[in-house]
Order: structure tokens, then sequence, then C-alpha cells
């Protein structure tokens, strides 16, 4: 039964939201091949691929699919909650795009083009490319939630898409201000890549990207329940729904 | 048949459609006060610093430029969904039944809807240039401002409006919307000196650099262009969007002859 819905869903969402992923990491690694021909260093790229890129393009797509749901007047009639089934779907395309992403970081690692925090010297931190990996993990679950929050508040999937690409160039304008900002830096989402936090750091800067980390994931986290509170109201999952 | 009239008409009927959308004022509303809320004090320690040396033109650039940093991605965005939604609320047919050319209405939708969703980014250039005004004590700066607005603003939403409109007849447009965000950054915002390959730095920028700095002698984007490439960057953009909408016209043209 689980496998059948989960097979229905993935189905249902179509191809395109399985392939872009991947189709996004084959894309990088052509231009990481360009870059190697031009004796530029690809790692930094590469994380941006990870940590800036994917995780928008999850948000995109989870605002796409959660703002709008064509049969959503027979999905509330059914037994079966709504919010279940958008959870589910939010959690196949959260897990797919982990994989995807998880797999591209063990390919980086292996070609040693890696381009994860390390502290020094290293005895706080004995898995350096496990912890590595919330480099990426926070910023996708944080755009995951801020994706499913938007589309539900805005019921569109323009009006989110915007948000979204909004947020994230507001990011990388503002780096600086985010940065050194007390009360920006729980939503300063890349700051691996745009702050080249790549490699051996000192204490003190391993700690901040630590705990930025942990702040954006903590927050991501938070805005997961507000989604969950708006797919629980039928009036406003009805109410605009054909308004596009 | 006279096509002037089905083109007023489709632009008429787009652009109010567009204007009464909720999610173009949504959209435009929350990402101002992203904007402002982050950056409002850096933009504004730009635009008062050596506020009273500087010509009054420079001052109205930098504020186009800062604009054409953001907006046009809510534009892009916004317009994405304009033509896959013919196709989704099955109008698409009917439109083709129509006495109405296919050029005459995809021009109509394309104006229509650029046109309407300019408005508001009007609005918040219209609020800095009364800041503008209010600091300088000078109401010249309001007619002024018109200049930069066209030279600068104008033609990247025209480049990026059509491309919209192109790419999501081909595209799945949440595919599009985050591609072209990240074009936007890698083609106008990326700094040359990573040595990474980009447009960024060319004439080829619909963020305006070349235009501020080249027409209006914005002096913090340090291109050192001239006027002349100012031009030719206006020239280029515009070339290219009537490019554009020449071959999603013929996109078009053929996917409707093969149904």
């Amino acid at each position: 039964m689980f496998s059948d819905r989960f097979w229905y869903e993935l189905k249902l969402m179509g191809k395109r939201v399985t392939l872009t992923p991947i189709l996004v990491m084959v894309g990088f690694a052509a231009i990481a091949a360009l870059l190697h021909y031009l004796k530029v260093d690809p790692s930094r790229t590469l994380s941006a691929a990870l940590e800036m890129i994917l995780p928008l393009m999850t948000g995109v797509v989870i605002s796409a699919v959660t703002s709008q749901d064509q049969a959503i007047e027979l999905q509330l009639t059914v037994p079966r909650k709504y919010h279940l089934t958008v959870m589910r779907r939010l959690a196949i395309i959260l897990g797919w795009t982990a994989i995807v992403t998880l797999l591209s970081s063990v390919i980086i690692a292996i070609l040693n083009l890696g381009f994860i925090p390390r502290d020094t010297p290293a005895w706080t931190n004995p898995l350096p490319f496990l912890v590595g990996q919330l480099t990426w993990i926070a910023t996708l679950l944080w755009y995951v939630a801020a994706g499913l929050v938007l589309g539900l508040l805005t019921r569109s999937r323009a009006a989110s898409a915007a948000l979204l690409c909004g947020i994230w160039i507001v990011e990388i304008v503002f780096k600086d201000l985010f940065g050194i900002s007390a009360w920006l830096k729980p939503i300063f989402l890349f700051p691996t890549t745009l702050f080249a936090l790549g490699g051996p750091l000192s204490q003190t800067l391993f700690n901040y990207w630590l705990d930025n980390r942990l702040e954006v994931l903590a927050t991501g986290l938070l805005l997961l329940p507000i989604g969950w509170l708006l797919l629980r109201s039928p009036e406003r999952l009805l109410k605009g729904s054909s308004e596009e | 048949m006279n096509q002037f009239p089905v083109f007023l008409g489709v632009l008429r009927y787009e652009f109010r459609m567009q204007i009464r959308r909720p999610a173009l004022w949504i959209t435009m509303i929350l990402f101002t006060l992203l904007i402002v809320g982050v950056g409002g004090g850096v933009f504004r320690g730009e635009l008062l610093r050596n506020a009273e040396s500087r010509p009054l033109l420079t001052l109205l650039a930098q504020w186009a430029y800062r604009i054409n940093t953001f907006f046009p991605i809510a534009v892009g965005v916004l317009l994405a969904d304009r033509l896959p939604r013919d196709r989704r609320t099955k109008t698409e047919e009917l439109f083709a039944a129509a006495p109405g050319a296919l050029s005459t209405r995809l021009l109509g939708k394309y104006f229509g809807t650029m046109l309407a969703t300019l408005i508001p980014v009007l609005i918040v250039y219209i609020a800095g240039v009364g800041l503008i005004a209010y600091d300088a004590q000078n109401a010249l700066v309001i007619p002024l401002s018109l200049a930069p607005f066209a030279a600068i603003n104008l033609p990247g939403i025209l480049f990026v409006s059509a491309f919209s409109l192109a790419c999501t007849s081909i595209m799945w447009t949440p595919l599009f919307q985050f591609l072209f965000v990240g074009y936007w950054f890698w083609g106008n915002l990326l700094e040359t000196r990573f040595g990474i390959p980009t447009l960024s730095g060319t004439i080829l920028t619909p963020v305006g650099g070349y235009m501020a700095s080249g027409i209006f002698g914005e002096p913090f984007i340090q291109l050192g262009a001239t006027a002349m490439q100012g031009v030719e960057s206006i020239i280029l953009l515009l070339a290219i969007t009537a490019l554009v909408m020449w071959t999603l016209w013929g996109l078009l043209k053929w996917q409707q002859a093969r149904q």
C-alpha cells in the first residue's frame, strides 16, 4: 500500500521532478570540466551547485507542487487527509534531492574537489565529511520549508517562486550584511560558497560556520509546522485555487 | 483584417488581467519589503554619499541600476507562466480560431503583461526618486528621472520579458524560473576576477551597468564604459529581444501547424 502510493505520487509529479536535480548536477559537472580545462579551480563552483542551486531548485519545485492542486476539491473529500498527501510529496522531493546531492558530494570528495569547512586543529570534528554535509542539508531543508510556506501563503506558483528567487539574490548581493548582522545570521543560507569557507578554518571561523548551519537548520524546522498548520485549513486551500 | 485594433484589444486585456492579478502585487510588495528591509540602509548610504557634489543624473542612474539589480527577477518569474497558462486553461485553441493573427496576439500579450508588471517597478522607482528629490530639495529630479529609467530599466525588462515568454513555451515553468535567476547572477552580477567565463562585464548585460556607467557616468559601477558602449548595449538588448520574439512567433506557428 505504502509503495503503491509512493510510486503513484512519483508518477503524478512526472519525470521532470526526478530528472531536474540530475540534469542540474550533470550541467555543473560539464561546467567543472570546462573550468578545469581553463585552469580555474572548480571546487567552489561545485559547492555552489550543492549549497545554492539545488536547494533553490527544490524550493521552487516544492512551491509549485504545494501551492496548487488541480484536484483539490476531490482531495479534500477523500478519507486520506490532504496535509498527509502533501507531506508525502514533500518528503519524496526532499528525499530524492538529498540522495542526488549526497551522491554528488561523495563523487566530488572522491575527485578531491570538495569544498568542506574543516577546523584546525581537527580534534573537535572527527567526522569532517559528515559535518561538512551541513553545507547543503541546512540550506536544502530551509528552502523546502520556505517553498511550502510561501506556496501555501500566496497560493500562487509565480509569486512563491519569485519570492524564493528574491531571497536567493538578496542573500548574494548583501552577503556582507548577512555575515555580520546578528539578526540575519540565522537565515544566512550560503556562507560556505559566498565567503569561500572551504578547507581548513580557524576555530572561531569554523564555530561561526557551524553555528550558522545549525541556526539555518533550526529556522527551517520552525517553518515546517507553519506549513503544516496552513495545510490543515480547507477554506484557505480552496480559496484562491483558481485565481491564477 | 486590420491587426492594429486586435493588437490594442489583446494588449488592453492582458494588461488588465495582469494588473488585477493578486500574485503580482503580493510578489512586488514582499519583494520590496525584503530588499528594503535588508538593504535599505545600504541604498540610502550609497545615494547620500557625497550627494551634494554629484550630478543629479548619476544619483538617479545609481538608483535605477539598484532597482534593476533585483526587480527584473520578479518580472521574469511573474511573466513565465503567461503562455503555459493559455495551454493550461485550454484557451489556446480558441485563440487560434479567432481572426487575430498569431503575431498580433503574441505582441499584445508581450506588451500587455510586461507593461502591467512594470507598474509596481515604476512605483518603487518613483518612491526612490521622491527621496532623492527631497534630499536634494530640487524638483528637477522628477523630469530627469525618466531618462535613467528609460535607458537602464526598460531595455533590461524588455529583454527579460521576451525570454520569459519564449523559454516557457519549450520548458517547464519552475525549471525556467530557477535557471533564470541563476543566469541573472551568472550573467550580470558575477565578478570576472574569479576566472569563470561569464557574460557579466560585457555589453550584453540587461542589468544595465554599461548604461548607468557609460551614459550617466555613475561612478560606483567600475566598468569604465563610454557613452557609446552604453548605447551599443541598449541596441544589442533590443535587437536580441526582437529576435527572441520573432523566434517565439516562428516556434508557436510551427507548433500550431503540427496540431
